[in-house]
């Protein structure tokens, strides 16, 4: 690595980053956590040690195992119909796998897409595209969500419509960005010189060039989507009341916090637990992907 | 029989536990508060309520889907008299002695509640000057209570600004002493005679003129505007033409003869209107700044917020008078919003309010045991019910298909599948009556069919949708109003995972009030729904809303079975049937055809709880109380 190279990390960024980057524990940790999420999801109902919708209407409100109440039946105790929080917290994992396997790809799509075509046509079509963005980023999601719950209903459809719509436009404006500097370049221009048309310039040349900031953006981008997810099932304008999902469990348990505390604090580990490695992988993505920070390991 | 008494409402204070019993009954935190902590227990607690709030923080603060009042079902329009005409030849004497029947039926209850109410609360020890603040989880859009927007929050204001014509007692008939008496002349007409010394809030004398006006109003007659939009005309659907005979004297026609007559100008909330003042003010008007003639005088209101009321110490009934309602032992009255189930109980908590209304038992159950609160369980005669989409002949989920809600066999497995008894002991406050119809102790119910009773069966249950034909499931929709009682969502989630046991498809839908009764009123429902029609103290009223297949609340009606059809007859032969046993048997062979047919999955009869300062106490004066009376309700001397 140059001085040059060097110089151009912030100084207060370096331990923060020695931190992130160079623990393997902390990386394994991350990883392990996500595996985990990831096959929660994908293996719930066979990993579920019960069926998350039986009801023991008398066995309601059990503790977890550690207090005096609670038994290891129901390892994080049993809500107000008596149905396994556990089970009920490994079949939520899912409605967040799924959400983010249905909005990240498509605002990702839409907005780089758009993004693109805005950096490199420039005039006009830039203009008309950035100002749908400032139009979206102006736009309360939430506004937006409520009123698609009312037309349709609650549904997992409104929360991929609302969170991609509210997503889209962070992509467009960051690959915008890079667009108008990467066709500057010298490779650029060469191309452009040898006759080139404009699709292959930006397939062939421009797109590899911003492959790794939407793939970091993405990646940060999925912890948004597990908040917002939970966040709109939180308000009942998420999926559907008796869809099990980790904002919908702490919604169902709000006014039992006083009582049972494990309603609300256990999704509430699980949606910050996830959030946090998502965004710690995201880091050590970015700093893995960015030579220039690579190189600084 | 009616099936709740008023014991029902009770006081934790001074209940006598085990220390052991009352640790192990305290709540997470009570107990944590009462244990000697340790530093590292102390940092465990904090971070388990840092975390959890930070969980909160994260997805948000709350919504306001939690509304959680009750909608006034159309007050008691059942409620009738029992006082009956066996002959138009007979009819007077007839009249006369079954008014001599009720006073006798009321004056004993009406005793034993007013001693029971001085045991309560010796008279020096309650503070007369006292206020208090209650939360209500939704208000009225107006305050005019004549009009169909006054609707949707009816426990806070409009029952307790106005009174109506004759007053009630215990068991929800007319008895005399009201802002009038009156007489059944003849069998097509009832004379009301104006009492002398009533006044409205404003101090005008209310006249004949005002009955009048209040009776042309409320059937969109009066003058100065026809098109009123008002709730109680089915009530008043028996009203002919009425007409002043002097000042003080109204008699009014009947249309149809109608045994529901003087008790439908008697029922909780019934209103009487000021002539002169709304002709002056107008709908608008009258609705933002009400004149009433109730316990409680409005004062102020600022909309989704709060409604100030002071006592209305010239109310003509003072507090030894047997009917209701009567002089209010509070002073002052302020009614605040908070939908949210949780917010209410945290400002009973800090010394917000003094009374928060429907608060689940599994929230209102701690706070009583703590000693500091008391806990009120108000049997409030509804007959929770889910109601079947029958009268429609295709299914429309499968389109070409037969509606499969048409075959009895489905509609009993549908009963057979909700194990009511557990909901009602886990989920509910365990004193729910099962209903095998709008309530097991309205008029005219035949006990033998307890014996009949669809119990909790759900191995049957899937035979019998096997036998159907619909070994593969049944699809559907499950309509209930969110917020609307206490823990609906939670039985609700419950029944549904009940059905789906048995093999019922089942997409549980909440919805908006506003937005339902719209639905239902308009007939275009076509899945099944969660109903709390209100009983009455007899039934008519209520069937009318209710049971029959032109009723109020009913499904889309394309088609009806012979056995719904033969419901309709005997109840339109009910309604105008002066016999009291005969017609006690009608409607008897109503609720037995009804019940037997599985005309609706039969919940239960809803206990609504609320929570108070041990500062306020209220026993109930009507066996089943459509609210907490507050003009019943005291404060005790701090």
């Amino acid at each position: 690595m140059s001085e040059s190279q060097a110089a151009a990390v912030p100084l207060d960024d370096l331990p923060r980053r020695r931190w992130r980057v160079r623990s393997p524990r902390t990386l394994a940790v991350t990883l392990s956590i996500l595996v985990l999420f990831v096959v929660l999801g994908i293996f719930g109902p066979q990993i579920a040690p019960e069926d998350p919708y039986q009801l023991n209407l008398v066995g309601r409100l059990q503790p977890p195992f550690f207090q005096t109440e609670g038994n290891l039946d129901h390892p994080l105790g049993t809500d107000d119909l008596g149905r396994d929080t556990l089970s009920r917290l490994i079949y939520g994992a899912r409605i967040s796998l799924v959400a983010i396997a249905m909005i990240i790809p498509l605002a990702t799509l839409i907005g780089s897409l758009l993004g693109l075509i805005a950096g490199w046509f420039g005039g006009w079509t830039s203009r008309v595209i950035m100002a749908l963005v400032d139009l979206q980023l102006a736009m309360p999601g939430i506004l937006v969500a409520v009123l698609l719950a009312a037309i349709w209903g609650p549904s997992l459809r409104n929360v991929v419509i609302v969170l991609v719509f509210a997503l889209w436009a962070t992509f467009a404006r960051i690959v915008r960005g890079e667009t108008l500097a990467l066709r500057e370049r010298e490779f650029v221009i060469a191309a452009r010189t040898i006759g080139a048309g404009d699709i292959r310039i930006m397939t062939r040349h421009i797109l590899p060039g911003l492959v790794n900031s939407i793939v970091i953006l993405a990646t940060l981008n999925v912890a948004t989507v597990i908040i917002a997810e939970a966040g709109l099932s939180f308000l009942g304008v998420g999926v559907p009341q008796d869809t099990i999902s980790w904002g919908a469990m702490i919604s169902q348990g709000r006014n039992l916090l006083s009582s049972a505390w494990w309603l609300v604090t256990v999704p509430g580990i699980a949606i910050i637990t996830v959030s946090l490695v998502v965004n710690v992988f995201g880091d050590w993505l970015r700093d893995f992907l960015d030579p220039t920070l690579r190189n600084l390991q | 029989m009616i099936g709740y008494d008023v014991s029902y409402s009770r006081s934790f204070q001074g209940r006598e536990t085990e220390s052991e019993d009352r640790t192990m009954s305290m709540n997470y935190w009570e107990r944590m508060r009462r244990r000697n902590l340790s530093r590292r227990a102390l940092l465990r607690a904090s971070a388990r309520a840092g975390v959890g709030a930070a969980g909160l923080a994260l997805v948000g603060c709350g919504d306001d889907d939690d509304d959680d009042a009750q909608t006034q079902t159309v007050a008691q329009s059942g409620d009738q008299q029992q006082q009956a005409q066996p002959s138009r030849q007979q009819q007077s004497e007839d009249q006369a002695d079954q008014q001599a029947q009720t006073q006798q039926q009321q004056e004993q209850p009406a005793a034993e509640a007013q001693a029971e109410q001085q045991e309560a609360a010796p008279a020096d020890d309650i503070d007369y000057n006292a206020s208090a603040i209650g939360a209500y989880g939704a208000f009225p859009q107006i305050l005019d209570q004549g009009s169909a927007l006054a609707r949707g929050g009816q426990s806070a204001s409009n029952s307790y600004h106005y009174a109506a014509v004759f007053p009630l007692n215990p068991k929800g008939i007319a008895v005399s002493g009201g802002v009038a008496e009156w007489e059944f002349i003849d069998d097509q007409a009832l004379i009301v005679t104006m009492n002398e010394g009533r006044t409205f809030h404003n101090g005008e004398p209310i006249t004949g003129e005002d009955i009048k006006f209040t009776i042309d109003r409320l059937t969109s007659k009066a003058e100065y505007n026809p098109e009123y939009n008002s709730a109680w005309s089915g009530e008043l659907s028996w009203t002919g033409d009425n007409q002043l005979i002097d000042a003080n004297t109204l008699r009014i026609e009947q249309a149809a003869p109608s045994v529901d007559a003087a008790n439908s100008l008697a029922v909780g909330g019934f209103p009487v209107f000021p002539k002169a003042y709304i002709e002056e003010v107008g709908d608008d008007g009258y609705g933002q700044e009400p004149i009433a003639t109730g316990p409680f005088k409005f004062e102020s209101w600022s909309p989704d917020e709060r409604i100030v009321s002071v006592r209305n110490d010239d109310y003509y009934n003072g507090r030894d008078f047997t009917g209701a309602p009567r002089l209010p032992f509070l002073a002052r009255f302020e009614a605040r919003l908070i939908p949210e189930i949780g917010a209410r109980v945290s400002a009973l908590e800090s010394g917000e309010i003094d009374l928060a209304n429907s608060i689940p038992p599994d929230l209102a159950e701690p706070l009583g045991e703590s000693g500091d609160y008391n806990v009120f369980y108000h049997p409030a005669q509804r007959g929770l019910h889910i109601k079947l989409p029958m009268t429609i002949e295709e299914d429309p989920y499968n389109p070409g298909q037969p509606n499969p809600w048409r075959d009895r066999r489905v509609r009993i497995a549908a009963n057979l599948a909700v194990d009511v008894d557990a909901i009602t002991q886990n989920i509910m406050t365990g004193r729910e009556n099962y209903t095998y119809t709008l309530s097991a102790g309205q008029f005219g119910f035949p006990e033998d069919l307890k014996e009949q009773r669809w119990g909790y069966d759900p191995e049957e249950a899937r035979r019998l949708l096997a036998e159907a034909g619909y070994a593969d499931g049944v699809e559907t929709d499950l309509i209930y109003l969110s917020g609307l009682y206490t823990n609906d969502q939670l039985f609700m989630e419950a029944i549904a995972e009940m059905w789906r046991e048995v093999g019922f498809v089942v997409n549980l839908i909440p919805e908006d009030i506003s937005k339902f009764l719209g639905e239902a009123r308009d007939k275009v429902l076509t899945a099944p729904y969660l109903f709390p029609q209100s009983a009455g103290f007899t039934s008519l009223g209520s069937f009318a809303i209710s049971v029959d297949s032109a009723a109020t609340y009913e499904h889309k009606v394309e088609v009806l079975s012979d056995e719904r059809a033969q419901a309709d007859q005997l109840i339109a032969e009910a309604k105008t049937e002066f016999d009291p046993d005969r017609r006690a048997e009608l409607l008897g062979e109503v609720v037995r055809l009804h019940y037997l047919e599985a005309s609706w999955v039969f919940l239960f009869e809803l206990v609504q709880t609320h929570v108070a300062t041990t500062r306020l106490e209220w026993d109930p004066f009507f066996l089943q109380p459509p609210s907490v009376e507050l003009w019943k309700l005291r404060a005790r001397k701090t």
